[in-house]
């Protein structure tokens, strides 16, 4: 046996999907690895905690998800939503690594449900969700004997003096940015400092800064984290007023899977990026249930003064849309929420950070989140984003490893 | 049984993020049943609370667990909103008869009888004549039933109502099993062990009825009086049941006691309820083997006063829990079956 060495081989900073596939898959390619996570216990796993299912693709009938969905369809899929910017040859990777990624997460620990869901050929489910997911795949780590130092964020400066052989980065992009101006529905630590380090000591940029995908989220959430749950929908069944009472979309027309995105989007361009679902009595008995309770006004005049809003403008656009007669109205404040950014950075095919000259660094890594946008460009495909971190995670650990052991 | 506002209020205030979250829905019945009834009426808040078996799996994988801002904790909060029907208070009063009918007997029956060997039939009744123990043991008995069929009653009612037939064995088996303590998948804080020791007290209790239940027909219609010989049925039944009892007993007590550490929760219900099972059967036992002596007579009123109290603890104490419990998984079977 070799005496184990004063500091792990290989470093892996961040700890959500992508940091403890890249950890688990460099222990196991024969390197000692540690993870450096910024926040403390109780909140690992970084955005992980907040997500559902994962896009898997399977030629056969798999144990966590029916039908079949072909490696080439979601090739395809993944061509399609980035619109010809996406890296071909990192969206080729993906999917073809893909194909194993649910029985290599079984094999971790990780519980796909497989009642009591949507039909979903595409996606599997974990199991009590993200959180579960992330419990599992610790419980792997604390059983392979890989050291998790909490509360140690982590910054890069330069790139000649990293502190391990190989460093895989897989600490998510920039949502959690003081500078942000949205509320963040993930994590608060993901600050983005590693990746911006690393652009400003030339490192490739993939996707476009400022690009940010957004859904509509209850304004009363919370600055961070405040996960799936507030987002806001039942737009069709009232109307939606800007910051002066005035309607500005057709509520009725936007619907589908999409509908959550599309209104995020359409609140984020408004001149006062914010407005209110207004709902008369009929409108909020067909409403799905929303996470926190309706404002509720007895009259029209009332709302308007909850709401802050002129009061001839929204009885006006009452009028207008026609479906906000009946008294009681209620209402829910709308602002958009942020779940991930379309900005990072470039690698290629074995996760090795691309620099602005064309060269690779050989010793840097990154996996996840931090480099979705070179596969996606600004698009998404829902379920896709830890597919990325785990297919990614994983080849990144495999590489790290077998740089560090030379 | 109006329930407290501030823990309804809060139920609700949980039950919808839990509702909006729905991860959950593959650990439990639970969230399934809540995901039906998105109005969350107090009627609803009851049943939910009732279906929660308490095992812990979705506060583990809540992204939403405290310290997060939104504080979801549905064991403890559900747990609270079901021990309002069982409030300490009642429980302590309830234990009452365990000092109360020892210290009776001291002062009321004559030390020279109450000290003395009594040996063979009808030995117990000379200290404690068999109609105080059977009237005892039956007034407590009935009211017990009687007020906690009554709380079932209302509870069924103001939880829909309706008629659960074709439900019923469904609902048997999801009680007998324990089905919603597997967690859907994920194996929850000591599931295994909390379900064992639960079949082993419920087996335990059904035990000792049985031996209460044939030494009333030997009384009634054979003639034959207690104390029954060692190798007799009721004394058999009696020790399986009894053994059985602190088996359950000590690993529910055990399993708690992790828990509680772990959730830094306070659930003193749960352990009156145990360490009454507990007395019980460890009375029962110490009768047995100590009838031949003159402690017989003062052993014999403690487990009396013990079993007074279990049988109150039916309707005043977290015994309840198991009648609701079925009724709620009664409503959630019939649910699954209309849809
Ligand atoms: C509410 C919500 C729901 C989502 N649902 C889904 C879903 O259902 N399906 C799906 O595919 N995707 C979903 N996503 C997106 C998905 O969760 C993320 O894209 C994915 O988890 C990213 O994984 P990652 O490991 O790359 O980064 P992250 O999960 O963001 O993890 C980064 C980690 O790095 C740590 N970190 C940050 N900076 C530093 C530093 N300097 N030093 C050390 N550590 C640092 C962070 O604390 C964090 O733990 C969702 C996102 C959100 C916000």
């Amino acid at each position: 046996m070799r005496p184990p060495p004063s500091k792990a081989e290989v470093l892996v900073v961040g700890g959500g999907m992508a940091g403890l596939c890249a950890a688990i898959s460099a222990q196991k390619a024969g390197a000692t690895v540690r993870i450096l996570e910024a926040s403390p216990r109780h909140m690992r796993g970084g955005n992980l905690r907040h997500a559902r299912n994962i896009r898997i693709p399977h030629d056969g009938i798999s144990s966590y998800s029916p039908g079949i969905y072909p490696v080439e369809e979601f090739a395809r899929e993944l061509t399609e939503v980035s619109r010809g910017d996406g890296d071909a040859a990192l969206i080729d990777m993906l999917a073809s690594r893909a194909a194993d990624l649910g029985e290599w997460l079984a094999d971790q620990g990780v519980v796909f449900q497989t009642k009591h869901i949507p039909f979903s050929r595409r996606t599997a489910f974990f199991l009590g969700g993200g959180k579960a997911a992330t419990n599992a795949l610790y419980a792997r780590i604390e059983a392979l004997g890989i050291a998790v130092s909490y509360e140690t964020p982590w910054d890069i400066d330069t790139l000649c003096e990293l502190p391990s052989a190989a460093v895989v980065l897989c600490c998510g992009g920039d949502q959690a940015d003081a500078r942000q101006r949205f509320i963040n529905r993930g994590t608060p630590f993901n600050v983005g400092a590693p990746m911006e380090g690393l652009i400003r000591a030339g490192a490739a940029v993939a996707g476009v800064s400022g690009a940010v995908h957004l859904v509509a989220v209850d304004a009363r959430s919370p600055r961070h984290d405040g996960g799936i749950v507030t987002r806001i929908d039942g737009m069709q069944f009232g109307m939606m007023v800007d910051a002066q009472g005035r309607r500005f979309a057709d509520e009725t027309a936007i619907v589908g899977s999409r509908r959550y995105s599309i209104w995020g989007q359409t609140i984020a361009a408004l001149p006062v990026p914010s407005a209110t679902l207004v709902l008369d009595a009929g409108g909020m008995a067909a409403m799905p249930r929303l996470a926190f309770e309706p404002i509720r006004a007895a009259n029209l005049g009332e709302m308007a003064a909850l709401i802050e809003v002129d009061f001839a403008a929204l009885s006006c656009s009452a009028r207008q849309s026609g479906r906000v007669r009946k008294a009681p109205f209620f209402a829910y404040p709308v602002v958009s929420g942020l779940t991930f950014s379309c900005h990072g950075l470039r690698v290629d095919t074995r996760a090795r950070v691309k620099m602005g000259d064309g060269s690779v660094s050989k010793n840097l890594f990154a996996a996840g989140a931090i480099m979705a946008p070179a596969v996606l460009h600004i698009g998404y495909l829902s379920g896709t984003a830890l597919t990325i971190s785990a297919v990614f995670g994983r080849i990144a650990g495999e590489e790290a490893a077998r740089h560090a052991l030379g | 049984m109006r329930l407290d506002e501030t823990l309804s209020d809060e139920a609700r205030r949980m039950l919808a993020i839990c509702i909006v979250c729905d991860y959950c829905s593959g650990f439990c019945e639970m969230f399934r049943a809540a995901g039906r009834r998105p109005q969350l009426l107090d009627g609803d808040i009851t049943y939910l609370a009732h279906l929660c078996h308490d095992c812990g799996n979705c506060l583990e994988a809540c992204q939403y667990a405290p310290p997060h801002v939104f504080e979801i904790d549905p064991p403890k909060n559900l747990a609270d909103v079901r021990s309002q029907l069982w409030p300490k208070i009642w429980s302590w009063l309830t234990l009452l008869f365990v000092p109360l009918a020892p210290l009776m007997t001291f002062l009321l029956v004559p030390s020279d009888i109450l000290f003395a060997r009594h040996l063979g039939p009808g030995a117990f009744y000379v200290v404690l004549p068999w109609s105080v123990l059977s009237i005892g043991a039956g007034i407590a008995l009935m009211s017990s039933l009687a007020a906690l069929g009554f709380g079932i009653f209302r509870f069924w009612r103001s939880s829909g109502g309706g008629n659960p037939r074709g439900a019923i064995m469904t609902a048997l088996a999801d009680s007998l099993t324990l089905r919603n303590l597997e967690g859907g998948g994920i194996a929850c804080d000591h599931g295994g062990m909390r379900r064992w020791a639960h079949h082993g007290l419920v087996t335990g209790f059904g035990f000792c009825f049985g031996s209460t239940a044939v030494a009333t027909v030997y009384h009634h219609s054979i003639g034959l009086q207690a104390p029954y010989p060692m190798t007799s049925l009721p004394v058999v039944l009696g020790s399986i049941g009894g053994s059985l009892m602190m088996f359950g007993c000590g690993g529910l007590w055990w399993s708690r006691l992790r828990r509680d550490r772990r959730r830094q929760a306070q659930t003193a219900g749960g352990y009156m309820l145990l360490a009454l099972l507990m007395l019980v059967s460890v009375s029962g036992f110490a009768l047995l083997i100590w009838r031949e002596t003159m402690m017989m007579g003062m052993l014999l009123a403690i487990h009396f006063g013990a079993v007074l109290s279990l049988f109150l603890f039916i309707s005043t104490g977290k015994l309840a829990h198991g009648a609701y419990r079925a009724a709620a998984l009664l409503r959630a079977a019939m649910e699954r079956r209309h849809g």
